[in-house]
């Protein structure tokens, strides 16, 4: 662990050496955060709600989405980002013959210090938002909203292990699998309700995005009526999307077999 | 005779690569039928190579020296047969295995680019566990030798 630490250290050093990239990406990604609530709030103002979900409600929604990307992406947006580099140029090699799981490895070389401004920010867009919506502050609520986030986090890095490791096999695809997969999540902006049967019952049994933020939502605003299987999917989504992301580790691991380590 | 630290047994490995078409249309055509091409750069290899042996493993280029070496160290996971170092199967269990082995390719630094190179070397202590007298003996040694400095591997060139 200390090891690990003192490569997520050293990586730091680095980027610290580049300080004008270093401070103008904590404030443009800053901006881009901002800008995406800000759209969400103005169309929905035009609207005053949404399928019955009121403004704070669906701004939960999306504050639970990025909150999890932006908890997941300093672990593995530049890690597995660049793993395709890696496994093209052959250099990936090394972590295979380093003592450390390559995955580790990965994430503690590329650890992005610059999400922790958006961190902040969403973290602060959940709490209002959650403040606002009607919603009734228990032990049992909280404790679940953790889980929620936690939830969400494995759910992100699933998408962008499940896409790296794509890389493995077939080079050069991991970029549009992600990219796919983050098209299914933006699905989540609003609530499923609002889509048809056929594609609620893709978000919520194939590619079950619904597990982020949706059914965790049901259950946190008690909204049981429109819902399906209300409240035990509520109740194991934070599980499901769990099970998601180790999901995405095994998938990975496998992967790492079908390596062809190019050059000598 | 002392006992075998690397046993390698009927190793075959096939790569898999495509089969390129030429000009534009050979490339759309790549778009929706693709030939792969199988490529054995190792058939049947076995040898075993006892402690204490100072081995030099030479051929032609494409004999399949580096796809060996890549099998022997646990990158590469073989087609078929065995093999066996330091009494496990390197792809299993690659973080064992590397706490056990060492290798070095060409044209491939080990040494982070932007910093100091004796940052690296601290790392690489940690990674694996040197004890820190034994550390300092071997980098006085160098340092001695080689005059290491202390600054980012991109200035020295």
């Amino acid at each position: 662990m200390s090891l690990l630490l003192r490569l997520a250290y050293m990586n730091l050093r680095t980027q610290m050496e580049y300080r004008f990239n270093f401070w103008f990406l904590l404030t443009v990604k800053m901006m881009g955060y901002a800008s995406g609530y800000a759209m969400i709030w103005l169309i929905l103002n035009r609207f005053r709600g949404v399928d019955g979900w009121s403004i704070p409600e669906v701004m939960t929604l999306w504050a639970l989405v990025q909150l999890s990307y932006t908890l997941a992406a300093p672990f593995f947006f530049h890690s597995m980002g660049k793993l395709e580099h890696h496994v093209v140029t052959g250099n990936f090699d090394h972590f295979l013959v380093q003592p450390l799981h390559p995955v580790a490895n990965l994430i503690a070389r590329n650890f992005s210090w610059t999400y922790s401004s958006q961190i902040i920010l969403n973290a602060a867009v959940l709490f209002i938002s959650l403040s606002q919506a009607n919603m009734s502050w228990t032990v049992g609520r909280i404790a679940f909203l953790f889980l929620t986030i936690l939830g969400g986090v494995a759910f992100q890095s699933f998408v962008f292990l499940f896409g790296a490791a794509m890389n493995f096999r077939w080079l050069h695809s991991g970029r549009s699998v992600s990219s796919n997969l983050r098209l299914m999540i933006d699905f989540t902006q609003y609530p499923l309700s609002i889509y048809p049967k056929g594609l609620q019952s893709f978000l919520t049994f194939v590619v079950p995005v619904g597990m982020i933020n949706y059914y965790p939502c049901l259950y946190l605003f008690g909204r049981g009526n429109d819902a399906w299987f209300y409240p035990w999917l509520s109740w194991i989504a934070p599980t499901v999307a769990i099970g998601v992301g180790l999901l995405g580790l095994i998938f990975w691991q496998h992967g790492v077999n079908s390596y062809q380590s190019s050059g000598s | 005779m002392s006992n075998p630290i690397v046993q390698a047994e009927h190793l075959v490995k096939i790569y898999k690569t495509l089969e390129g078409r030429k000009g534009i249309t050979g490339a759309i055509g790549n778009l929706f039928s693709q030939n792969y091409r199988y490529i054995k750069a190792l058939n049947d290899v076995s040898f075993t190579i006892r402690s204490g042996e100072m081995v030099g493993f030479i051929g032609p280029n494409g004999a399949g020296k580096s796809t060996t070496i890549k099998i022997l160290t646990g990158i590469l996971v073989p087609t078929a047969g065995k093999v066996v170092v330091n009494q496990i199967e390197p792809y299993k269990e690659r973080k064992q295995n590397a706490f056990l082995i060492s290798v070095v390719f060409g044209q491939r630094t080990k040494l982070w680019w932007d910093l100091p190179c004796m940052e690296s070397f601290e790392l690489h202590r940690s990674m694996y566990r040197i004890p820190p007298s034994e550390y300092k003996k071997n980098v006085d040694e160098f340092t001695e030798l080689l005059g290491l400095v202390w600054c980012p591997i991109n200035n020295i060139n």
